[in-house]
Parts: C-alpha cells; structure tokens; sequence
C-alpha cells in the first residue's frame, strides 16, 4: 500500500517533468502551422493550423535549407567519426600505455578543459585563415577533433580493459593497432556509443565558431541558417523559422533513437560476458 | 618500443592541437596602423553615377565629378559584411552597381548584428570584410578599439554633410576630425495609435502635443477600454531602451561635458520619473522579452499606441497583419510640446583601412547610400536612408495600404532630431544602466541613488580599460 502511494507520487512529479520537457517542442512544432500572425494569437496555437506547407515554402524562398542539412549532416557526422577515431586512441594511449610524464601531460589536457571558447577564437581564426580553410566545412570539422572531454571519457573506460588480454595478444604477436581495433574497441561499444551521441549532438548545435567560420549561406548549417532569420530590430518571418526548427530536430532524433538501441546492447553484451 | 614511439607522436599531435586553443590572443589591437597613410591619397570619387547634387557641389572639388563619370575603371571584388533584410538590400543594389560597372564583384555576406564574426577579423587583421555595417551606437566603440583598421571617408561625407540627417553624420566623425563611416539609416520616431481605440474611449489624437497629455489620454483608455498605452521592458536585455527615447528626444546623453559618465542629469531624471508616472498610473505594460512580447500584445489587442521608430511599421505589417487600416500615425508627443522628432537606431557603412579594393569600397557605399534608385531599395527593405535628397524618390510617396497613408511622406518630415554623442564605451554604460533601470521599476528603488550607482560602476569598467 505504501509502495504504490510513493509510486503514485513518483509518477505525478515524473508526468509533470515530462510535459515541462516536451510541451516546447509541441509548440514549436503547433507554430509551425500557424501563419505568422497567428502564432502570437495565443487561443489558436493549441490547435494544429494548415499552413505548414506554405510556412516551408517561404523558408525555402529565404535559405537553401536543404542545402543547408547537407552541410550539417556532413559536419556533424563527419566530426563524430574522426572524434570517436582520435578520442579513443588518446585515451587508450593514456590508459594503457605508460611513458614519461604521461599523467603530468594528462593533467594538462584536462587543465586545457578551463580555458573558455572564447579566448582562442582570435588564435583559430588567423590559423585557418593561414590554412585557407575559412568558409568550408573543415574550418567546423577540424577545431574540435582533439576534444579533451572525449579522450578523458574514453580513458576512464579503457582503465577498467584488463591488462591481461592486451598482453595475452600481445604474445600472440598483434600489434598495437590490432590489440586497439581488433580487441580493444569493440568491448567499449558503450563508451563509443555515449561519445558518439554527444559529439554529434553539440555539433548539431554549434553556433558560435560556425557563426564566424562561415560567409556564405550555401555552407550555413542548420544553427546559423535559423538564428540569421531571428536577428532584433528585423522583420521576423517566426513561421518558417518555426518549420525550419521542426526539420532540423529529425536527424538529431533519428540518430538518437538509432544509436540509443546500440547503447542499451553494448551494456547488455558487456553484462552477459562477465 | 617503435609502437611507444607512434603512440607519443600521436598523443603530442593530440596535445599540441588542445594547446593551440590556448593561445591567448595578445593582438587584439593595434593592427594596420602602417595603412593609414595610405588612404589619405586615394583619389575622390565619392558619386557614382546620376546622384545630382548640384546645390552642394561647392565643396566637393572639381577632380570627384570629372573621374565620377566613367566608372568602368573599377574592378576587382569587395565584400560587405551586413545583417538582416538591410543585407538584401544591399545585396540588391550591388546587383544593380555591378551591371553600372561591369568587371567589379560586389559580395554580401550575411553577420549577426552583435559583431561575433567581426571581432575576431578586425582583432586579427585577417579577412576583414572591405565594408562593414556598424551600428550608430557602437562605430565609436570599433574606431576606439581598433583604431587604424578604418578608412578615412572624409571624401565622401564631408562635401554631403548637409544632405544628410544631422544626427546620422556626427557619430561616424573620429576624434582626429576625420569621418570614418558613411551615414545609412535612421530610426525617426512618430506615434503610431490604434484608431478605433482612440475613437472608442473618445480621446482625440490632434489634442497630445506633449507627454502630460499622452499620460492623460493613457489614463482615460484605460478607464474606458482597459488597454495600455505604452508598453516597455521593465528589467532586461532591452529596459534601457525606453528611458532613452526621452533621454534622446531631449538632446541627452550618458555624460557630462567633461566626458564622464553621468547618469542623473536634469535630462535624464526627467525622463525616468515621467516612466515611472505612468507606471503608476497603470497605462504602462511591462515587456519582459521585449520583442516577442509586444508583438503578442499587440495581437492581442492588449497594447494601442507606439511612439516607436520608423522600422517597426514593416514588423506591425507582417507580424500584425489582421490590424491593418486600424492603425494611425501622428507626431511624437514632447515635454515642452514642440520639436519632439527622436531617432532609434540607425547604421553607417564603414570601410576596411587595409581593403585591397578601396576604390571600389568607396565607390559602392558612397552608391548605396546616396543614389536614389539605391535608396528606394533600402526603404523598401526597411533602411529608412538618412540622404535627404532620395526622399524625392516615388518610393517615399507610395501610399501604403496597411495605414491608409504613405509612411515614407510622413517619416521624411521627422528626420531632424537631436545628434547624440554615444561616447565609445556606449555598451559598457548601457549595460549599467539596465541594471539600475530593473532596480527602479521593479524594486522601487530611488531613481537618483540607483543612477548614481550605475554611473560610477559604469566610470570604473571604463577606467579600467
């Protein structure tokens, strides 16, 4: 009797949380049907409207969107990967390697995790521009590749890999890259999986280093080609930014929920082996 | 051990790519000091092409006009950095500059208006834009802080000065005398006022000459329909903007006349208590998010009356569009009833020092500011132009239909308003201020005290500096 009154409780603070959580998204995606006008008319917002295709055809008059998701699928997903690649050989190098200064170099790449975004702005900006990469994807791509972050999640996993296997394949002749793809990282698909979905998920996001990185609108991701739509003192079309909101969240969603199952797996496959 | 080797090469890369974040940036200022002299030599070709300004011509020396007329020795490409619907505008007349001069490029490219991409180039020297759009409030800021990395447009501006709006001209002039921006837009203020709730609540709109009446007026619709007459940010991003629309009207500034912060003058005072009357009264709306939350109450029919800028009238028309034909415009209300004309907001186009392509800067921003077909685009875009000449233009006589009347024929009349000296650490002592606005008409906190406060704080960061 008592469990289920905690329960109840429970479930009442948990509801009340979810609808917090979700009830932006639903307006969002209920503006998006509403024409201009009608999304500060409050009484209509609750209702879904019927402007949504001409909502995005406006949208599409102003921006190449499409365009524009291309860009960021490319740069998120290409950032992932390289940062799934580099990050956890770091780590596994700090974890499981031992060299000279190791921990001391170690701390200072954690210590680098203090120093704020904007300060190496002016730094990034004259190196890429001396690279020539300004106002291309790799100018968003390449800054962020040796994410402190990452290799420090990714070497708290390695240290609980057992030293046994590693030098048990070792005898068998493997070489490092072996022992590392072969044996290694397949048993961290967990870590991989985490990883994976912040990286692309802060990429998704990533506003203030594309905002400087990138001119023109045919290389605009998703962040800047809505935030240049909602500037004060202009004339704000909301509706289509609205829309162009609601179709940017697909990728990030579908990404989530494919890798989400992977996630739960990896923990599962980890547990039976034991 | 050849494995250990690849792994500390590998970890070093790693590291030095970490450490290069580190690097603080010591060159924020001082870069492209040597190009100053440079400009000073540049030949005059202010005018473009068919902008006749005969009657001002007497300053304007000979060698301006004669190049004037063959601009097709103008190549090579420029960018201009522009934000917003004023970006299509510009975008729009560099199509039409480019067909006037074939083999020049003319590129707009899209910023956001808090200059987070120009920062970094203007720190570094590197990419800078050739043409930069600049807030009024903020270019003496950007000449104070990156001095030297500004051309000298005294060329263009000084033989103009005239033409246009008073106001526009005085905050692009350098402490050195020199004009380094080229006034575009201005912000002329009228009362725009729902008609039908005037009507309703029998207040006659011709009867507001100064703030008294428009309290009084304010008071009586309230009685009689419940609506606010005046909506604002009490505490927020925004709040100071109200107080500096008295403040501004009246010719005030944030200092003294030895350049210190002042934040209590007479000016100032005067404005805040007569916010604070109407708060009082009741006929005011606060507008936390100030933007989004106006055009709601306006929506909602909560909100009747905008003494607010010329550029709000494109937001009334597309963000309220189910209010057309309902909305009047008459002339600001004043504290002594006459002269009343305010201007907020407004830009000028300044041009990078160290450009490649000067000429060609110079050519197209002295055309997009002062040829009339340019200017009936900007207006059309929502850049009311501060080049009195181009308000002959058909654009500006076009009647609209959303009001009834034509917006550009009633706005050219209010273009006079007071210049302001917005100082270069404009930001720092607006930022106080709004801390000192939300204390007051929030908190109720004493005008005086909390000014005081604000501008001593504000007079620190600054000393600081």
């Amino acid at each position: 009797m008592k469990q289920s009154k905690v329960g109840f409780v429970a479930y009442a603070v948990l509801i009340l949380a979810a609808i917090v959580s979700v009830f932006p998204f639903v307006w969002t995606f209920l503006a998006s049907t509403h024409t201009n006008t009608q999304i500060f008319q409050l009484e209509y917002t609750l209702k879904i409207g019927n402007h949504m295709l001409e909502n995005l055809r406006n949208l599409l008059k102003v921006a190449p969107y499409w365009r524009n998701m291309a860009n960021s699928i490319f740069v998120a997903g290409v950032y992932t990967i390289l940062v799934l690649l580099f990050d956890s050989m770091a780590g596994y190098a700090f974890a499981k390697f031992r060299f000279k200064g190791r921990d001391a170099i170690f701390f200072l790449c954690i210590a680098s995790m203090f120093i704020p975004q904007q300060v190496s702005m002016v730094p990034l900006f004259i190196q890429l521009s001396a690279f020539g990469l300004m106002d291309t994807p790799w100018a968003i791509i390449l800054p962020g590749l040796a994410n402190v972050f990452g290799v420090f999640l990714m070497r708290q996993s390695f240290m609980g890999f057992p030293d046994e296997l590693i030098e048990a394949a070792r005898i068998d002749g493997a070489s490092d890259f072996r022992i590392f793809f072969t044996i290694v990282a397949p048993t961290m698909k967990p870590a991989f999986t985490s990883l994976g979905i912040l990286s692309f998920v802060n990429q998704w996001g990533n506003f203030m280093w594309p905002l400087i990185a990138i001119n023109s609108k045919e290389q605009y991701t998703m962040p800047l080609v809505l935030s240049l739509m909602v500037q004060p003192g202009m004339i704000i079309d909301y509706s289509a930014v609205m829309i162009g909101a609601v179709i940017s969240l697909v990728p990030v969603l579908v990404f989530f929920l494919v890798f989400q199952k992977n996630f739960i797996d990896g923990i599962l496959a980890g547990a039976v082996k034991g | 051990m050849r494995k250990k080797l690849i792994a500390c090469i590998l970890t070093a890369a790693m590291l030095s790519m970490c450490m290069g974040c580190g690097n603080d940036s010591g060159a924020s200022q001082g870069k492209g000091e040597e190009n100053q002299a440079e400009e000073a030599s540049s030949d005059t070709q202010a005018e473009g092409d068919e902008n006749v300004n005969a009657e001002v011509s007497e300053e304007a020396e000979g060698e301006a006009d004669a190049e004037a007329s063959e601009g097709s020795q103008l190549s090579g490409e420029i960018h201009v950095a522009s934000w917003n619907a004023s970006a299509d505008g510009l975008a729009e007349i560099a199509e039409k500059f480019m067909e006037l001069h074939p083999g020049t490029t003319v590129i707009v490219d899209k910023v956001d208006a808090e200059y987070t991409k120009l920062y970094p180039a203007l720190a570094s020297g590197v990419n800078v834009p050739d043409v930069m759009q600049i807030q009024q409030t903020d270019i003496q800021a950007f000449l104070n802080n990156y001095e030297g990395s500004f051309a000298d447009v005294t060329d263009i501006v000084e033989p103009e000065k005239d033409n246009f709006a008073a106001s526009a001209v005085s905050v692009a002039l350098g402490s050195d005398g020199k004009y380094y921006g080229i006034p575009w837009d201005i912000g002329p203020c009228a009362m725009m006022y729902r008609k039908d709730v005037f009507e309703e609540a029998g207040v006659d709109v011709a009867t507001i000459k100064t703030w008294d009446d428009f309290l009084e007026a304010g008071k009586v619709i309230l009685d009689k329909t419940g609506k606010k007459m005046f909506g604002f940010c009490y505490n927020g991003a925004s709040s100071s903007d109200a107080v500096k629309l008295f403040l501004h009207q009246q010719g005030g500034t944030y200092y003294d006349a030895d350049g210190k912060v002042d934040l209590t003058t007479d000016k100032m005072l005067k404005g805040i208590a007569f916010l604070k009357e109407m708060q009082d009264a009741g006929i005011t709306m606060d507008l936390p998010s100030e933007w989004d939350d106006r055009i709601t109450a306006l929506n909602a029919d909560q909100l009747v009356c905008l003494p607010y800028p010329v550029w709000y009238t494109g937001t009334l028309m597309s963000s309220v569009e189910g209010q057309s034909g309902k909305w009047g415009i008459a002339p600001m209300p004043s504290f002594d009833g006459e002269g009343g004309e305010v201007s907020m907001g407004g830009c000028v186009l300044a041009i990078s020092a160290n450009s490649e392509n000067l000429e060609l800067a110079k050519a197209y921003t002295a055309y997009a500011m002062m040829d009339n077909e340019a200017n009936e685009i900007n207006f059309k875009w929502g850049q009311f132009p501060s080049y009195t000449p181009s308000y002959e233009a058909d654009a500006f006589k076009q009647v609209d239909e959303y009001f009834g009347v034509s917006r550009g024929e009633i706005f050219t009349k209010l273009v006079n308003s007071p210049s302001i000296d917005f100082g270069p650490y404009f930001t720092d002592v607006d930022q106080s201020m709004r801390t000192a606005i939300g204390d007051i008409f929030v908190n109720g906190a004493d005008p005086e005290t909390a000014l005081s406060e604000a501008a001593e704080a504000a007079q620190r960061i600054i000393d600081a500096k």
